[in-house]
């Protein structure tokens, strides 16, 4: 058996907050594999640590509080140690607790022990609880647990070497059991539900049985029979549940009384100080909007100087291969579809790396949860919680670190709906786009404070939080058989941030992002390039050859000559066919098919649509110049009738579209990796290009 | 002594729980601490009174003011 294969694994679990991520950081280094559980959404991170003899796998749980499966976090935290989740085997479980606050862990680590792990504890932050004046007799909690304890400053990396050890020396014990499942229920039914689901453990048997109906993963025969041993022994679940929880709090509030020293005075004092100020009933909010709007400044600002040397590089690198390779269609592939498609995903890594730098900052500082707790009650009517918050404002740099930021709501429902309605909101793509159209509409320069501009900007981007509102209530009535949230969220003390925790967090989720998202963005953009760059039989070069060689050869000549040969080409192309195609369709929008080829091309991403009218419309090299587009934009004619292409009710109509429609191919492939399925980005495009289509139509026809 | 629900109670108010609701989110408050017998302070509201903070075990949580109504709690006379 290879070696990697038979690797022990152990668990690492702990409640919310309590370092645990940095933890299984220094444990594993970068040395981390991230996958999927069936049926959620939870990432499976695995983590390999190095040892003297070999290596030991570390699986990363998501923190809960205990192990009763009502959120998705804790479904996977009690399928794994229920021994539900097909593949992994749990050798030992590492539970990690705040040693300034121990009472909030000691309830799972209860249950941990009753599970029959092998269990060790690990009381982290412990300079915390010293500057406290908080004591902890360790030998009297290690033999009232039975099973070791270690005490650990993960941040700083103090006592992470002895846990190391620990590990590699396998020091985990069966504990002390704290709560006979026999006291419940009689033990013949347990042995049965063993029987049934091969659980060893009788608490494991008993949470099962508990819990048999939140648990999909149980096949339905199984739960069925589980049912009907319920109802044969008139087992109640819910009295269950209310005993266990008191005895297991007692046995906790009797070790505390046992091996707990309290400081005299009052703890938290500088948190209490500055939650006065930052959760400030009137300036709370004024300080979450100023950071916010500081990030999103930073974000802008910070991500512009590297996207413009990716996009210059990936350019180069075209460029370089097309002069360095044979041509032919091989070479085209890549230099053309290949290259830039991978350039169009490494572009947003900036913004995602950016994003989630600040993200984690105020998460590590524990401002995070004040922001989610003041913005609770404004999203709420909405069917959005207060961690809606960061990931739709950050939908207005960017829909997708947004949609990954989304991760931290724990309701199904409520991320759902805010993954749903996050690419509403404006984002720096769509702003090439407005910023020409907006263009056409008002030529004539205004620089008074409320001109023309301004305010057509400002309705747009209105119209996408509207549009995000008011689907987001829409879909809180349609799905309001599932689950509603609770908030229940723990404010943590005030903090300083790790910087390793930032870049491990900015490093792990660029990486998901180009790994995951990537290989549907580059699909799709190859796709995209083939429709644009192919036509049936020879079209494409019988277009090409109408276009008659200047005389005189010079300069401007030939790049007049070349920008039409690949106006006549792309219109040859099947692009070209299906805008021809689709023109019936896009007609009462006001859109002949030379902007039907823009709208199919600009689905790879938003800004895509300018570069390809400027292809389409022959504007040549210096399509990059606004103002050239714009003049020569506002020149075109429509083949067919002779009138303007760009009439004002067109532009609106565009404008509208573009405010609306799912125009990218990276949202919906993030929206596929987040959600676990094809279903939701689905059903998003079909909705968001249903309503653009629907609402350009009557701005069109209103205005015409 | 007065029954009350620890939505109603004022900032930096302590209190002693006497009962909570049996429904499932009333168990989920039980496993986060709010257990009876405890004592819980009103640390602080958010804009429009909602959510709530409480401190319970030297740990301050946010509670919904429907999930607060769940707790009822007990004012020492004053």
């Amino acid at each position: 058996m290879a070696k990697s294969d038979s690797s022990p694994l152990i668990a690492l679990t702990g409640v919310p907050n309590v370092g645990k991520t940095t933890l299984f950081n220094r444990l594993t280094g970068l040395n981390q594999k991230v996958g999927n559980y069936p049926g959620v959404t939870v990432d499976k991170v695995i983590g390999r640590m190095k040892t003297s003899t070999g290596s030991v796998d570390i699986l990363d749980l998501p923190g809960t509080y205990n192990l009763y499966p009502r959120s998705e976090d804790e479904r996977v935290v009690f399928r794994v140690l229920s021994g539900l989740e097909p593949g992994i085997d749990v050798a030992a479980v590492l539970t990690i607790a705040d040693m300034s606050n121990p009472e909030r862990s000691l309830f799972l680590v209860t249950q941990l022990v009753d599970m029959g792990y092998p269990t060790a504890l690990v009381l982290n932050m412990e300079d915390q609880a010293k500057r406290e004046g908080l004591e902890i007799n360790k030998i009297l909690l290690q033999r009232l647990l039975g099973i070791p304890v270690f005490t650990a400053s993960a941040d700083k990396g103090v006592g992470v070497d002895q846990i190391k050890k620990a590990i590699e020396e396998n020091g985990f014990s069966q504990g002390r059991k704290v709560v006979d499942p026999a006291e419940f229920c009689d033990e013949s039914l347990l042995l049965k539900v063993s029987g049934i689901t091969k659980q060893s453990n009788p608490y494991q048997a008993l949470q099962v049985l508990k819990f048999r109906d939140e648990e999909e993963q149980i096949p339905k025969d199984i739960r069925e029979r589980l049912s009907e041993l319920v109802d044969e022994y008139n087992f109640k679940p819910d009295q269950v549940q209310r005993r266990e929880t008191k005895i297991r709090y007692n046995h906790v509030r009797e070790i505390l009384a046992k091996c707990l020293k309290s400081p005299e005075k009052k703890r938290a004092g500088l948190t209490r100080k500055l939650d006065g100020i930052l959760l400030h009933p009137v300036f709370g909010f004024g300080i979450f909007l100023a950071i916010l709007f500081l990030v999103f400044q930073a974000i802008f600002s910070w991500a512009e100087g590297p996207m413009d040397y990716i996009d210059s590089s990936f350019a180069f690198l075209s460029h370089w291969f097309s002069e360095f390779l044979p041509s032919g269609a091989l070479t085209d592939l890549l230099t053309e579809g290949i290259i830039p498609g991978l350039g169009g995903i490494v572009i947003f890594v900036p913004q995602i790396a950016l994003l989630f730098a600040f993200l984690s900052l105020l998460e590590g500082t524990g401002y995070m949860a004040r922001a989610v707790f003041i913005t609770d009650r404004v999203m709420r009517p909405f069917g959005l919680n207060g961690r809606s918050v960061v990931p739709l404002i950050s939908g207005f740099a960017c829909a997708i670190p947004g949609i990954m930021a989304a991760r931290t709501i724990s309701n199904r429902r409520d991320r759902l709906i805010t993954i749903f309605v996050t690419p509403f909101m404006s984002c720096s793509a769509r702003l090439p786009v407005y910023i020409v159209l907006v263009g056409l509409l008002f030529p004539e320069s205004d620089s008074t404070f409320f001109n023309a501009k301004g305010s057509a900007f400002f309705g747009l981007y209105l119209l996408g939080i509207l549009a995000a509102l008011v689907s987001a209530a829409g879909m809180k009535v349609i799905m309001k058989n599932e689950r509603s949230g609770t908030l229940v969220l723990e404010l943590p003390r005030y903090r300083i941030p790790q910087l390793r925790t930032v870049l491990t967090t900015m490093y792990e989720k660029s990486r998901t992002f180009v790994f995951e998202a990537g290989k549907i963005i580059l699909a799709i953009s190859v796709i995209l390039w083939v429709l644009a760059s192919y036509g049936p039989g020879d079209s494409m070069e019988e277009a090409a050859s109408t276009v008659a060689l200047p005389e005189v050869k010079t300069e401007q000549a030939m790049e007049e000559y070349r920008s039409q040969v690949s106006s006549k080409e792309i219109q040859a192309s099947y692009a070209g066919i299906v805008g021809k195609w689709v023109e019936p369709v896009i007609e009462p929008l006001g859109y002949d098919w030379k902007i039907g080829i823009a709208l199919i091309c600009s689905f790879a991403a938003r800004e895509v649509f300018v570069s390809t009218v400027a292809t389409i419309y022959s504007i040549g090299a210096d399509s990059e110049d606004i103002q050239t587009l714009q003049e020569l934009l506002s020149e075109e004619t429509r083949d067919d009738t002779g009138e303007p292409t760009f009439t004002k009710a067109t532009v609106w109509s565009l404008l509208v579209f573009y405010a609306f429609a799912m125009q990218c191919m990276s949202t919906i492939a993030i929206v596929k990796r987040e959600t676990k399925s094809w279903k939701w980005p689905t059903i998003q495009t079909v909705y968001m290009t249903a309503l653009a289509y629907v609402a350009s139509l009557l701005v069109y026809q209103m205005l015409s | 002594m007065n029954s009350v629900t620890a939505d109603t109670i004022s900032t930096n108010q302590t209190v002693e729980i006497v009962d909570l609701d049996s429904n499932e989110t009333g168990q989920r408050l039980g496993e986060m601490g709010f257990w009876p017998g405890k004592s819980i302070t009103l640390v602080l509201s958010a804009p429009f009174g909602d959510p709530m903070a409480f401190e319970v075990d030297n740990t301050v949580i946010a509670l919904r003011k429907n999930e607060a109504r769940l707790i009822k709690v007990k004012t020492s006379a004053a």
